[in-house]
């Protein structure tokens, strides 16, 4: 998002032109970047560029909210002036850092979870042996 | 690709297809298209405006079938004019046009957005006027024997109305001038502050700084890529003029143009006036207008032109501006005068 934020402000390239630009810096891994910037620089709308974009790369590992939440920041996405798409990143980066930030906590209470699981299994499976 | 077709490239698909489907004859003679949120498709043509029935014929009248632009539709355009990226085209937007990658430009109408005094942008576009830009391929060919001399080319202005075809004649003399088909190979260097003369890239082997404000490109210009001569996009302000009179009396010719129909709404101008009679320009072309771009009605001096209107080497002393008899004297504060 910071890249971004940078790149709309002072370089003044389109947006198709910023993501791959992206994908250049660091971001190849996200995959749907590739696909929406080539969609959006064949003239697609932002739209369809990035709902087949993240249609396209099923096998992320996002979860629905996630994709809906890249979906609805990657449509708005250029639609207004430089002030208008740092608010539009920094309102994002924020939904995103708790998106991810909830992704931890579940990561951490599902690990727990299966960690007792497994213990319990385990125990189960001593028992009826014994 | 037709010019008619990059200028509908920009166009949302409903109303692009029935434009798609009118006549080559009328296709060919369209200058303008204009877009008007809930109001019919207007076309401009030398001969005069037509609206588009629904079916893709020209009329006259809006008789319940005319080809109607709705507003989601305008704001469909304006964001495919400007890439899907708004903040790109911002500079010019504060200027009320956005040039499409493509090199059509469009003037665009709705709510300005105004900081510490100064458009910034706009919003809730109401309307969108495409120009439908035209090559006029050797259009400059029978004016480049009277502005090149031995050794320099001549300072000129070339005024005209819209689409009198101003920016092809200079596209046209860029091209001519830097390829040497005039005969000898010019330096040249075009400041192309609105993108409009370069974007689709036929100006053969000219230095171009692009969107850059015109004073400040010419100063570049001159002292960076020591060019014969430096060709710039319409001359207006006073502000600019100014600072663009700064940069070009250093021994650089300059060919830009100007928004005016006769020597006399030229004089009327204090910034083109004062252009003038600082020196840096010799010569003044005028074209015919819209309707036939390009055509060139006639070249004067500079010289005569300020005898013409009672310039007495100190004041101008005519009705050329506020009409007080000294102009040179009273002008309104912000003027060159």
């Amino acid at each position: 998002m910071t890249y971004l934020e940078t790149r709309i402000r002072y370089s003044g390239a389109p947006i198709y032109e910023i993501l791959h630009q992206c994908i250049k810096a660091d971001f190849g891994k996200l995959k749907f970047l590739k696909v929406s910037a080539d969609l959006l620089a064949k003239g697609q709308k932002p739209e369809i560029a990035w709902k087949s974009a993240i249609k396209s790369c099923d096998d992320n590992g996002f979860t629905a909210q996630d994709r809906e939440l890249i979906f609805s920041f990657g449509k708005d996405l250029g639609s207004s002036d430089i002030e208008g798409q740092i608010n539009h990143c920094k309102t994002y980066r924020q939904l995103f850092q708790d998106r991810l930030k909830n992704a931890r906590l579940e990561a951490q209470s599902k690990g727990r979870l299966y960690i007792t699981l497994g213990i319990a299994g385990g125990m189960g499976a001593v028992l009826l042996m014994l | 690709m037709d010019e008619f077709e990059q200028a509908t490239a920009y166009i949302p698909a409903e109303i692009k297809q029935v434009l798609t489907k009118l006549p080559d004859s009328l296709k060919s003679r369209v200058q303008e298209i204009r877009l008007r949120a809930d109001a019919p498709v207007i076309l401009s043509t030398p001969q005069g405006e037509w609206m588009v029935s629904q079916d893709g014929r020209q009329i006259n009248y809006d008789t319940g079938n005319a080809l109607i632009c709705k507003k989601p539709e305008i704001e469909e355009c304006f964001l495919m004019l400007c890439e899907y990226s708004v903040h790109t085209h911002q500079n010019e937007l504060g200027s009320g046009f956005i040039t499409a990658r493509n090199g059509c430009r469009a003037g665009i109408a709705g709510a300005a957005v105004v900081e510490n005094g100064r458009v910034i942008s706009y919003r809730n576009i109401t309307s969108i006027v495409l120009r439908v830009a035209r090559r006029h391929d050797g259009c400059a060919s029978e004016l480049l024997s009277a502005l090149a001399k031995d050794s320099y080319i001549k300072s000129t202005i070339i005024c005209g109305e819209p689409s009198s075809g101003k920016s092809s004649l200079l596209r046209d003399l860029a091209l001519q001038l830097s390829t040497g088909r005039s005969g000898r190979k010019w330096r040249t260097a075009v400041v192309d502050e609105r993108g409009e003369l370069s974007r689709n890239k036929t100006l053969g082997y000219c230095d171009v700084i692009c969107n850059s404000p015109k004073a400040i490109g010419i100063q570049q210009a001159v002292r960076c890529l020591a060019p014969d001569v430096v060709i710039f996009d319409e001359l207006g302000s006073a502000e600019e003029t100014n600072a663009v009179l700064e940069g070009l009396n250093s021994g650089v010719s300059a060919i830009t143009s100007a928004h005016c129909r006769d020597a006399e709404s030229l004089m009327r101008r204090p910034p083109l006036a004062a252009a003038l009679k600082s020196g840096a320009f010799e010569l003044v072309i005028f074209l015919e207008g819209r309707s036939s771009p390009g055509k060139i009605s006639r070249v004067m001096k500079a010289r005569d032109i300020l005898a013409e209107n009672c310039w007495d080497g100190t004041n101008f002393s005519c009705r050329c501006f506020c009409g007080c008899g000294s102009i040179g004297i009273t002008q309104p504060e912000g003027y060159l005068i």
